[in-house]
């Protein structure tokens, strides 16, 4: 598993002022250079970012390739590898480098070369590394995870791996539902990754300080580690009809439930410190700040929102050290506070401010993705966000309320309004807004509601601003596993398409503009993320027939999956168009993320009767079982809603009262009506 | 452009800034080095809003404080001073001096016959893509100089630390040394390949200087820059930088 780096200096040494490594050539990097002016964007593959860590290898070293399966430009920012890679190369005795997956052209002359999957900080070939760890924000980049083991070397199923080939590790949200890709990897992070990869370099060492160690001894170790999934050690049985039957460890040293890991203190993680900074454009280029971690807003589509629980907010203090520094070490003018609702952070506005204080006006320039939607949120932004007053984007993501409060995203039209009249009247020119079809309960009325909250947005826009307009963008839903959702019957690419046309028709003639994206997409995507084991042969399928980059509209094609489905005796309308009942065993039901199965499917039916539940940050807890399983709570900075703030704080609501959903306090006591002990429901 | 926006930024240089509402430094490049290029002659002008004679070594400290903060392969070779009225250097360079080793070339290749033949031609005809159309031109006129590279009796302005490593590093490969004119567009390299054999491709190509014309005598940036009489203000300055090797070093 281990090479000895090699001690031939082919190239000058340039200079060495971190005092970590000289960067000496690799030999592999001197075959891979003459190839570059062959492929498109060749700096993608050169590495040599500002902050790059070059640090020399060990031969006591557990060696980590972090490799993002997607394109250097989307990869590159990704803040999960750059506090991983930051913090494994802090380690002693542990050394990271980071691969992303290379685009057709390069992979076509990488093959036709004989080079392998390589590290673009020393040009290492991957098989040099103990740990290929790969990280999914999404499920259709699966397939680019076997062309990257395929460009490594490395056999593509757990199974037929020997001793001496390399660990292959998957994290991030895309594999919350690991079971499609559990055949290609050896185990799986469910949750934070920050301190399940120092376990997992921990298992590796003593893996390789045990005389006679096999690979499956250290698959056991893995899965003696909290919150890693070694696929392996389960076996899947189904009924007849093609669901799950069950799903049972095979080893005793599996547990039956494998429980997502949290990071309880963000502040004792302060990462990434020295950001990475690119020689060449990518995505988001600009520093990023993660200033907290969770989200309880509780909108039911919203996967993120309910895998991420508690709320974990970053100290102010903290933040704007962190802000300083990597500002220090970059170079960057632009920082982005990141999170699933930044607007939520406490004291957001007075945390602008420090940033803006400690720079100068003018100098440094704060953005705020993922905008609440109300106008205190646009009052902020607009202080803050100095340059190109050009667009903003809002995500209502429903047309009417009634929708919006079955996916209880609870804005109402008065926040939309007031949101975009204060950003007019502020300068903003162009707004995006975010919507979703194939919806639980969907009517076309709802459909037409996006349409008609378009056309008003853009004429408050004409009353402050010549020439106003705003995209109404408009996705197909696609139910996630771990969320109240994951029941639900998605909608075949014909109905979105029907929907998609009804907003075209609509649309015409106004100043709203319509894009959408590819229905059939969204059945693809909808195969990977609810599917269990047996996918991993459709995703096989469509890699060898070709399917790499299917998050990109050049490469994707639904017919590969169709055909890959049908070679494999699936079928889409069992798979993704099929509402699954209250006593199924979801594939994925061996996997939590916190969330009692039961609080979902109850908060599944209460969005059926558009009923809601409020944010529990700052409302009494409705025990979905995160905080009282995990002994961990929300750390917030206020104990009460933000002023103003939208989406059910604050406001009085029409009819919460809904809900069957009644609070308690904390897991004393069991939610009327269910005998939580028993784990069973209300009677149906 | 990024890079450097980011450099002068860390390097806390007092340099001017555009007007206007996202106010950028004033930085103003000289013409661009095709990609896959290394080079060790590469110029930019950066604006400075105060007497660069109030740092502690003046432009030197300039180059100094750029070079750590550039990405490894970056370095600033010279910085001086010029006149902030000095013509811009996409404006006065005319030639750019490369050497380029050959790749793929046809069997029984002869390169001194090839340089031959392309010299003495009258015309080389060839396409380059402009907005997207191929476009006829002519690349003989932009073809300068043309000749074998020989360690042993370097080129003009090729040092001889460069010319050995480059006759270790491409021992097994033909290598050609060539002026090519950067006005009134620029000429490529590839352009004058096409022309020695079949197939002949650039392999690694290094850009070893770029060049102005002054008394009809070739002269590089930074040595016209120089010649600003004393008597010339160069309150508020600007530094030319020459930089570089845009080549990955490790």
């Amino acid at each position: 598993m281990h090479t000895v780096p090699s001690q031939e200096s082919t190239r000058t040494v340039v200079r060495d002022r971190s005092g970590v490594a000289s960067p000496v050539a690799s030999p592999l990097w001197r075959r891979i250079e003459p190839l570059l002016p062959r492929v498109a964007k060749p700096a993608r593959y050169i590495g040599n970012e500002g902050n790059i860590i070059r640090k020399e290898p060990a031969v006591s070293d557990v060696r980590w390739l972090l490799t993002f399966p997607d394109t250097y430009e989307v990869g590159l920012p990704n803040l999960g590898l750059q506090i991983l890679y930051e913090l494994l190369n802090d380690l002693p005795d542990v050394q990271a480098e980071r691969a992303y997956a290379p685009w057709p052209d390069m992979a076509a002359v990488m093959r036709e070369e004989g080079i392998p999957l390589f590290s673009v900080d020393r040009h290492e070939p991957a098989d040099a590394f103990d740990v290929l760890a790969f990280t999914f924000p999404s499920e259709l980049l699966y397939t680019n995870l076997l062309e990257c083991l395929d460009l490594a070397g490395v056999p593509l199923r757990s199974a037929e791996r020997a001793d001496d080939d390399p660990l292959v590790v998957a994290g991030g949200h895309g594999v919350l539902n690991p079971e499609p890709v559990s055949a290609f990897v050896d185990c799986v992070v469910i949750g934070d990754g920050e301190d399940a990869v120092v376990d997992i370099t921990g298992a590796v060492r003593a893996h390789r300080a045990t005389p006679g160690s096999t690979r499956h001894d250290l698959l056991v170790r893995l899965a003696g580690i909290d919150g890693v999934y070694v696929p392996a050690l389960y076996d899947v049985t189904w009924h007849a009809d093609g669901t799950v039957a069950s799903v049972t460890p095979n080893h005793p040293a599996a547990p039956a439930k494998i429980d997502k890991r949290t990071i309880a203190d963000l502040d004792a993680m302060p990462y990434p410190r020295r950001p990475l900074v690119p020689l060449t454009e990518v995505v988001h280029d600009r520093l990023n700040v993660e200033i907290f971690r969770g989200c309880t807003r509780g909108c039911r589509f919203c996967q993120a929102g309910m895998i991420t629980r508690p709320v974990r907010e970053r100290k102010p203090d903290t933040v704007r050290a962190m802000i300083n520094e990597g500002l220090e070490h970059s170079g960057y003018d632009d920082v982005s506070l990141l999170s699933l609702s930044s607007a939520d952070y406490s004291g957001i506005e007075e945390l602008v401010r420090g940033v803006i204080d400690d720079h100068g006006e003018g100098k440094v320039a704060v953005s705020l993705p993922s905008l609440r939607v109300d106008a205190f949120t646009v009052g902020i932004a607009s202080q803050v966000q100095r340059v190109r007053k050009t667009g903003l984007t809002f995500a209502p993501e429903a047309g009417t309320w009634r929708m919006r409060r079955v996916i209880n995203k609870l804005i109402t039209e008065d926040d939309l309004f007031a949101a975009v009249e204060s950003a007019y009247s502020n300068g903003w020119k162009r707004m995006k807004l975010y919507f979703m079809v194939g919806l639980p309960t969907e009517t076309d009325e709802d459909v037409l509601g996006i349409a008609e909250l378009g056309r008003q947005v853009t004429e408050i826009g004409r009353r402050h601003v010549k020439g106003a307009s705003a995209t109404v963008s408009v996705g197909g839903f696609v139910p996630k596993a771990h969320t109240p959702f994951q029941w639900f019957r998605q909608d075949t690419p014909e109905e979105l398409q029907g929907k998609i046309d009804l907003l075209r028709q609509a649309t015409r003639g106004t100043k709203a503009q319509l894009r959408w994206h590819d229905p059939s997409a969204s059945t693809a995507e909808g195969i990977v993320s609810r599917g269990d084991r047996r996918v991993a042969d459709v995703i096989e399928h469509v890699w060898r027939a070709g399917g790499v980059f299917q998050e990109w509209g050049e490469h994707f094609s639904l017919d590969l999956w169709l055909a890959a489905l049908e070679a494999n005796g699936l079928d889409p309308a069992f798979m993704v168009h099929r509402e699954r009942g209250r006593d199924e065993v979801l594939p994925w039901d061996h996997i939590s993320a916190g969330l009692h199965k039961d609080f979902l499917w109850d908060d599944w039916q209460d969005s059926l009767r558009a009923g809601v539940i409020e944010d529990c940050r700052w409302t009494p807890c409705y025990d979905c079982g995160v905080c009282t399983d995990y002994g961990i709570e929300h750390l917030v900075g206020s104990t009460v809603a933000p002023a103003g703030g939208s989406q059910g704080t604050g406001q009085n609501l029409p009819d919460p009262s809904i809900s069957r959903l009644q609070p308690v306090r904390l897991s004393v006591k069991p939610r009327p009506g269910v005998d939580a002990a028993a784990g069973a429901g209300d009677p149906r | 452009m990024r890079v450097w926006e980011r450099a002068v930024r860390r390097a806390e240089l007092p340099v001017r800034f555009t007007e206007g509402f996202s106010p950028r430094p004033r930085l103003r490049f000289g013409p661009a080095l095709p990609t896959c290029f290394a080079s060790t002659a590469e110029y930019i002008d950066i604006d400075f809003a105060d007497e660069i004679a109030d740092l502690a070594d003046g432009p030197t400290d300039v180059g100094d404080r750029l070079t750590t903060v550039l990405p490894d392969g970056m370095d600033v070779i010279a910085a001086i001073a010029v006149d902030e009225r000095a013509a811009a250097l996409q404006a006065t360079i005319m030639f750019a001096e490369y050497l380029v080793p050959l790749h793929r070339v046809p069997d029984g290749f002869n390169v001194d016959a090839a340089i031959e033949r392309v010299l003495a031609a009258t015309s080389l005809p060839g396409t380059v893509v402009r907005k997207g159309k191929e476009v006829d031109v002519d690349v003989r006129p932009g073809l300068d100089a043309l000749g074998r590279f020989d360690p042993a009796s370097p080129p003009p302005r090729v040092q001889s630390d460069l010319a050995a490593w480059f006759a270790a590093e491409f021992a097994d490969l033909p290598v050609v040394w060539m002026r090519l004119a950067s006005q009134p567009r620029s000429v490529r390299p590839a352009e004058v390949l096409a022309h020695l054999g079949d197939g002949v491709a650039e392999y690694l190509s290094h850009r070893t200087a770029q060049l102005c014309i002054d008394d009809d005598e070739l002269i590089e940036p930074v040595a016209v820059s120089s010649v600003v009489r004393p008597d010339r203000a160069v309150a508020p300055s600007a530094a030319a930088v020459a930089s570089h090797d845009h080549r990955q070093e490790g």
